[in-house]
């Protein structure tokens, strides 16, 4: 059982308070959802809960975490794992291994755990999650959705009876969501106390069997999953939609635009990720790039701009064929990991001065900062600002609202339509059916090879 | 058992038992302090060459080669200069000054070698194995685990430098350097710092700080190959000393 009581804590050298006087508690067998918008706190009770506040960050910490009823300040954090389980938002930030079979196994033989319970272990669990066919291969080569996938095995592995999902389903497909939900279904009947820290509220309608709703650092509402359905309070909250329609929206007819003919791809000798694959995105539009997770989509987006160089296939934009140098100069990409992508010394500077841009974004306050330091979420928005102010004929964005509350995931949706109104070509990669729903024109879903 | 297999690599420095990599590392690590004669520097330089090769890190090798040989040449012409001012700092034999840069070169070849074909699981097991003090033990994993993390970090400010501004090169390096150095340097910097204090997060969430009954649930046997690799060692500590001592 989680039982938080009376939590307060500021970080080091900050005057304010990331939580204020949090209390909650999940029972054994019950799956609680924490969500609000960005900032709230909500990640920082998921650091109390496991441990890492106060043991790795320090700060001034009120209130007792009790985990199984053991206060998680008085037992070392390697302790507290084997009873209580967390899964990352950026899942990359939990692998201690390179390749995914040690990833397993590693917690286990650190214990002392007998080789033939491991391997039994790891079987089960890489069949049960459908990773059986990477627990060979680096971390470095997985997709987004299947370092996830990962990262959740290897806390089961530990064979814990409390857990902690922060933003589980940042990263993963319908598809995959589902089979998630289904898995979380299970743990909670084998009788596991579940934290849920998340935006997306969709998957959770029939999961989840309380809500809390933070801002502030504060818990502000608390009841069943239904007080989600009044539009009101997802509006004052920040939050997002509590159900997602589930039409697809198709293709329409191409006049002008990004066009991709006969793409064949490999990755050196492994087999071909593309096959003679023809695609067109019309400008004007925002198209949304869909598919399972490990699909092909982040390598097709690399694709499309040139960073990697196809084996044979044609990429023309307005019917003007285009080399990989000049798919380079002609495009935008804003990749997953904002750490990579942002230079400048302020953020004014990062998007060349444009302060308009900033406004837009809700930046405007920031400006005089260094990027990185900003939060996660204020550095995707300037990630994005930073790619549009360049203005390339071709945006491409790879999982833009991963992490992102409702009113934020507004936000970059009506930028990327007046981008496109602009007649430029907009790619979006996402598993977000809510922000393929409100902000994207079409959608073309991706298929693995055959 | 399940069925299931577990493989580390194609290649023979995969199939090396990780102790014997280990023992090699640490055995040249200690002789080179003592070795001081070019020929035997670029004898042990050219071995750890063909030991690192069937990894295929070609693009890691040169740039490390490349940064060394920047180094080298910037020491050549800043002994040079000091050598027009005062005859005490005369410039020194070229030749002689190749000497560090040798040393660092072939040590980056055995700690390529030893972290990309190794995995940190098996080495933290042979190094749970040698009794090494918590001080010593804690920060050689970390260590060890951040060479690949730090590569891939590199691997991605490289791509998204080119997304902005085309492809870096070493015109760019040398005619735009306060650029090079915020396009590259910074978010590296970042992302190393960033990289380190996950990792000790994720090694803190694993247990491994404080439990001393590690095992290896794939252990690795003793091989020909440990045999031929320890002989050929010996052999190639033997001919360096030769050249040692030769130069005395």
């Amino acid at each position: 059982m989680i039982d938080l009581k009376n939590i307060s804590y500021a970080y080091p050298f900050q005057n304010e308070k990331a939580l204020n006087d949090v209390s909650l508690q999940v029972h054994k067998g019950e799956v609680v959802l924490l969500t609000g918008e960005s900032g709230c706190g909500k990640s920082t009770i998921a650091k109390v809960t496991n441990g890492l506040i106060p043991h790795y960050f320090k700060g001034d910490l009120q209130g007792k975490a009790l985990i199984n009823q053991i206060n998680s300040s008085d037992v070392e954090i390697g302790e507290i794992s084997q009873s209580l389980g967390t899964l990352f938002q950026d899942p990359e930030q939990q692998f201690f291994c390179n390749d995914v079979y040690s990833e397993l196994a590693f917690a286990d033989e650190v214990r002392g755990v007998d080789p033939k319970l491991i391997y039994e272990k790891v079987a089960r669990l890489s069949k049960l999650f459908e990773i059986e066919n990477v627990l060979d291969s680096s971390i470095y080569e997985l997709s987004e959705g299947e370092k996830q996938k990962v990262a959740l095995a290897s806390i089961i592995v530990l064979e814990p009876n409390c857990l902690v999902l922060d933003e589980p389903t940042a990263n993963l497909s319908p598809e995959a969501t589902e089979n998630l939900g289904k898995e979380i279904l299970r743990l909670k009947k084998d009788g596991f106390s579940i934290l849920i820290v998340d935006h997306r509220l969709y998957w959770l309608s029939e999961i989840a069997d309380r809500v809390l709703v933070m801002k502030n650092g504060e818990v502000v509402m608390e009841g069943a999953f239904s007080i989600l359905e009044s539009r009101n309070l997802r509006t004052k909250y920040g939050l997002r939609e509590y159900c997602v329609p589930s039409h697809h929206k198709s293709n329409a007819t191409f006049s002008s635009g990004l066009e991709v003919r006969n793409l064949s791809f490999g990755y050196g000798k492994k087999p071909r990720i593309f096959t003679n694959y023809s695609v067109s995105m019309q400008a004007g539009k925002v198209t949304a790039i869909r598919g399972a997770n490990g699909v092909g989509k982040t390598t097709f987006s690399r694709l499309l701009t040139g960073l990697l160089k196809a084996n044979t296939g044609v990429f023309l934009l307005d019917r003007q064929e285009l080399s990989p140098n000049m798919l380079l100069s002609k495009t935008s990409l804003v990749l997953q990991n904002m750490d990579h992508q942002l230079y400048s010394r302020t953020v004014i500077e990062e998007v060349e001065g444009n302060m308009e841009l900033l406004k837009r974004l809700r930046l405007n306050n920031f400006s005089q900062r260094h990027p990185q330091s900003l939060s996660g979420g204020q550095k995707q928005r300037l990630a994005i600002a930073s790619a549009i102010c360049r203005n390339p004929e071709v945006i491409i964005l790879d999982e833009p609202t991963s992490g992102l509350d409702g009113e934020n995931m507004r936000i970059i949706g009506d930028l990327l339509r007046v981008e496109a109104e602009k007649n430029k070509v907009i790619i979006v990669i996402t598993h977000d059916l809510e922000f393929i729903d409100k902000c994207c024109d079409e959608q073309i879903l991706m298929k693995a090879e055959k | 058992m399940t069925g299931m297999q577990f493989h580390a690599g194609d290649n023979y420095l995969s199939k090396l038992n990780t102790l014997t990599k280990l023992t090699i590392t640490l055995f040249f690590s200690v002789l080179i302090v003592f070795v001081k004669n070019e020929t035997a520097l670029f004898i042990l330089f050219g071995a750890s060459v063909f030991y690192v090769a069937p990894l295929k890190r070609w693009k890691a090798m040169v740039i490390g080669y490349g940064i060394i040989l920047f180094m080298y040449l910037s020491s050549i012409l800043f002994s040079a200069l000091l050598g027009l001012i005062a005859d005490r700092f005369g410039a020194k034999e070229n030749f002689q000054m190749l000497v560090p840069f040798l040393r660092v070169s072939f040590m980056i070849n055995l700690s390529l070698a030893l972290t990309l074909s190794s995995g940190v699981r098996r080495l933290t097991n042979v190094l749970k194995t040698l009794k090494l003090p918590r001080f010593i033990f804690l920060p050689t994993i970390v260590v060890f685990r951040f060479v690949p993390s730090f590569m891939n970090d590199i691997k991605q400010i490289h791509q998204n430098i080119k997304l902005r501004m085309g492809n870096p090169n070493l015109g760019m390096m040398i005619t735009r350097p306060r650029l090079f150095i915020r396009l590259m340097i910074v978010p590296a910097v970042v992302r190393a710092l960033r990289s380190a204090e996950e990792l000790s997060v994720a090694a803190e969430l694993k247990g491994i700080d404080g439990v001393d009954n590690m095992i290896n649930s794939t252990p690795e046997l003793w091989s020909w190959r440990d045999t031929v690799a320890f002989s050929l060692s010996l052999v190639l500590a033997a001919t360096v000393l030769y050249f040692s001592m030769e130069a005395v």
